[in-house]
């Protein structure tokens, strides 16, 4: 057990010192006026039936003055904020999926949450809204009360599904302490990322109960524009009432502004709204008066670069061939070339192959996070190592601003990195990562996984294309792939007593023994 | 407290003497001063015959029954003799304790009792007690002797309170008995606080083949004692002590107490033919007597 507001000593201490006071009050309470008698005899008839309080002489009110030092002993742990040190130290989190905005959805997931965070231990459980920004609507010993309070404030959806914050929420799971996440809801979790989680990460589903209430809209996300406009998304949505669905009572609002798209049916049944400005705005779909839901779009500025002269012609158009970047000659976000003052550094061969600055003070940590990042484990280093005869290293500084350094070499047909797979992904992460731009997952869905997904930028897909001087490159982009849902196993029932945390219990306790003293004492067992 | 006991005082045996006249008026319906004796013999008043016996005096013969009947018959008298009274004023320590002391209302007492039963003709004897018993004054009877009577009571009392003892009633009850006084009426005048308790007491009375009179001083004080809180009380002649909280329930029990225990005495004093009184040390003892006397409250 733990203290909140004292440490164990002093708490322990307190216990003593109360004892200690009582014993003196006890005392106190004994310090007899002596008063001369003609005779004790009357008193002493008197005393056969009612004792006085005698406390240490006697020994007879030992129990009196225990039963008074264990409910004063209860009532400072309960001010002392006691936390129980439970045998199970798994932590839990209520993940309610914010991608979409559905007020029935939403209250309906919420008062699920809440059932459910009522029946997990107070200290280890978090009520976690995965909106833009994960938000926590209950915090390990808040009362569950608290949940309802916060969850007047206005909610955001956000334009990335529910990954990323599995993601983000995983980095909280150790071996020491486990981490229970309780999904609300059917939203879909792709198998193959549920096997790449650490094994102390256990994912649960609470589903929702049937309801009558049929929402039309099943599914709503965004995912790369088709039309390859990196400010632009393409939005997918799919009903849930295809029969009842007409496509003509449709009406787009972006940020409550009408918006005149095409909506495109799919092949799969869905529908397929194109080119919506990526510009953080709020979409919301009704049809006819009915709100359907909303979805935060994400905000996708271009990526400013600038190049300095002698930047490898084939980096050059490497890069402009991304559609999230674009070239600028003044007040450039990332600054390609050999200068000291480059962002995307191009070193000679004298150098490590690449040196990367983090703005993560540990560089260990940073180098263990950036390495799956920037996917440099997709480099052959043992053929670049062959080709430069060099060792082929990467090395990790902190500093105040991201930078990144990689042999110019590189670049050059002399190595053959420049046709790999693995060099489109490199540049592009690394672009990314010194733009601090993040990925765009490719679906946030609310219901049934969609079929069938855009484009995004995680896995590697061939493509040709043709430069301005008439060479035919092979480039790679990046797509995440779509996988079939995992089949989530459904969150396990608690126990009855399982949501009373300790300071309830010791409530209890404290007064159960005042109401046995009081019994006692009413009965003439205490004086 | 006065420093000397002037039970001579012109006031108080002014008081006493009035006391007598009291005694008088009531006592001619003979309660109090003639005392028929159950022996009978000589004396003034006729009360029975019984036939002639060898050794029987020759003028106790009723001759006129002789000329009549023919047969020798004697005439019994009822014997009219004096009713000794024994005074056991009580002087032990808790006698002492407040002030005016309850000692002097028990000597005072003494005194009266005295002056009546001397009235009487009786023999009075006086025999103060605390731890044991002093023979002060063995039964003398005349009206002259009040005064010694007076004088030996104020000397046992200065000694007494020089040298408080306890309370030890047993004891000096059995020395009364080792004395082999003349039945008579024993008057035990004491605030009857013996911390050997009240069946020692009683057990010890009950050998006496005295007619008890016992006497209490008390206060209303004695069943109501104005205490509160958590007091240790400390008995006066034997130094126990008793740490008492002060309660409702508490109070209560020590009244039942203190009933039961001069209800064992009055219950022990009318089955012995006996009486109890009782007189408040607050008020005027004499009156208190006068009145009790005048209405008749007590048959010796």
């Amino acid at each position: 057990m733990t203290f909140t507001l004292f440490s164990t000593l002093a708490t322990l201490g307190g216990i003593a010192l109360l004892a200690i006071a009582l014993a003196l009050l006890q005392r106190l309470r004994v310090q007899h006026r002596e008063v001369e008698v003609l005779s004790t005899l009357f008193w002493q008839a008197a005393l056969k039936e009612t004792r006085a309080r005698v406390f240490v002489r006697r020994f007879r009110h030992w129990p009196a003055w225990l039963l008074l030092v264990v409910i004063a002993s209860l009532l400072w742990l309960l001010l002392a904020g006691p936390r129980w040190q439970p045998l199970n130290p798994t932590r839990h989190i209520v993940l309610l999926d914010g991608s979409v905005a559905n007020k029935t959805t939403l209250a309906l997931d919420l008062e699920l949450a809440t059932t459910k965070a009522a029946s997990l231990p107070i200290m280890q459980r978090e009520i976690v809204t995965a909106g833009p920004h994960l938000q926590t609507l209950l915090a390990p010993g808040d009362p569950i009360e608290l949940t309802n309070l916060r969850a007047n404030l206005e909610t955001t959806p956000a334009s990335t599904g529910i990954h990323w914050a599995l993601e983000t929420l995983s980095s909280r799971a150790s071996a020491t302490t486990p981490l229970a996440i309780h999904i609300i809801g059917d939203v879909a979790v792709d198998q193959a990322y549920l096997e790449s989680l650490p094994p102390e990460l256990i994912i649960y589903r609470i589903q929702r109960p049937p309801s009558d209430d049929q929402a039309l809209l099943r599914a709503l996300g965004v995912s790369n524009a088709k039309s390859g406009n990196w400010q632009m998304v393409d939005a997918l949505f799919a009903s849930s009432t295809p029969q009842v669905f007409d496509v003509q009572q449709i009406s787009i609002t972006v940020d409550d502004l009408p918006i005149q798209a095409a909506i495109l049916p799919t092949d799969n049944g869905d529908f397929l709204i194109e080119d919506l400005p990526a510009q953080g705005g709020v979409l919301k779909l009704r049809h006819g008066s009915e709100e359907l839901g909303s979805l935060t779009l994400p905000h996708r500025d271009a990526i400013r670069v600038s190049f300095e002269t002698g930047v490898p012609n084939d980096l050059r158009e490497l890069i402009l061939l991304d559609p999230a970047c674009q070239e600028t000659q003044s007040d450039p976000e990332i600054l390609i070339g050999e200068s000291e003052f480059a962002h995307f550094r191009l070193t000679p061969d004298d150098q490590s192959a690449f040196q990367i600055e983090s703005e993560l003070p540990d560089p260990q940590a940073a180098l263990a996070k950036l390495i799956d990042e920037l996917a440099l484990t997709q480099i052959d280093a043992t053929a670049l190592a062959e080709r430069s005869g060099r060792l082929v290293d990467v090395q990790v500084t902190s500093g105040e601003e991201r930078k990144l350094s990689m042999w110019k070499t590189l670049f050059t047909p002399a190595f053959n990195f420049q046709q790999s797979r693995a060099c489109p992904i490199l540049v592009a992460r690394s672009i990314r990562w010194l733009a601090n731009r993040p990925p765009l997952v490719s679906w946030a869905e609310q219901g049934m996984r969609l079929p069938d997904a855009r484009p995004a930028f995680d896995r590697v897909i061939a493509q040709t294309t043709t430069t301005s001087d008439g060479r035919t490159l092979q480039v790679t982009r990046l797509t995440r792939s779509i996988t079939e849902p995992a089949e989530i196993i459904d969150s396990p029932n608690p126990g009855l007593l399982a949501g009373i945390g300790i300071t309830t219990w010791l409530g209890l306790v404290a007064m159960v023994l005042l109401l046995t003293e009081w019994v006692l004492y009413q009965r003439g067992r205490l004086p | 407290m006065n420093d000397t006991f002037n039970l001579l005082d012109p006031d108080f045996l002014q008081q006493a003497r009035a006391m007598r006249v009291v005694a008088r008026r009531v006592a001619p319906a003979g309660r109090w001063a003639e005392h028929r004796s159950r022996d009978r013999g000589q004396g003034m008043e006729f009360r029975d015959y019984r036939p002639y016996s060898p050794g029987d005096e020759l003028k106790s013969i009723d001759w006129n029954v002789y000329q009549r009947l023919g047969r020798f018959v004697v005439r019994l008298f009822e014997e009219m003799e004096d009713l000794p009274i024994y005074l056991m004023p009580d002087l032990s320590r808790s006698m002492w304790q407040e002030d005016p002391p309850r000692a002097l209302t028990a000597m005072q007492v003494a005194i009266a009792f005295a002056s009546i039963g001397l009235d009487q003709h009786d023999r009075v004897g006086l025999l103060p007690f605390a731890q044991d018993l002093n023979t002060t004054i063995r039964p003398t009877s005349g009206r002259g002797r009040l005064s010694l009577i007076a004088e030996s009571l104020t000397r046992a009392a200065e000694t007494a309170r020089s040298n408080p003892q306890g309370t030890n009633l047993a004891t000096s009850l059995s020395k009364l008995r080792g004395l082999r006084l003349r039945e008579g009426l024993l008057i035990i005048i004491s605030d009857f606080f013996d911390p050997h308790g009240i069946e020692v007491m009683t057990s010890e009375l009950k050998r006496t083949r005295h007619r008890p009179l016992l006497v209490s001083i008390g206060r209303a004080t004695d069943r109501y004692p104005n205490l509160q809180g958590d007091v240790r009380v400390r008995d006066c002649e034997t130094g126990d002590m008793q740490d008492v909280s002060i309660t409702n329930t508490v109070m209560e029990q020590y009244r039942a107490a203190y009933d039961a225990h001069f209800q064992s005495l009055r219950d022990f004093a009318h089955n012995r033919q006996g009486s109890f009184l009782f007189l408040d040390h607050n008020s005027d003892v004499m009156k208190q007597l006068a009145s009790l006397f005048e209405g008749g409250s007590y048959v010796a």
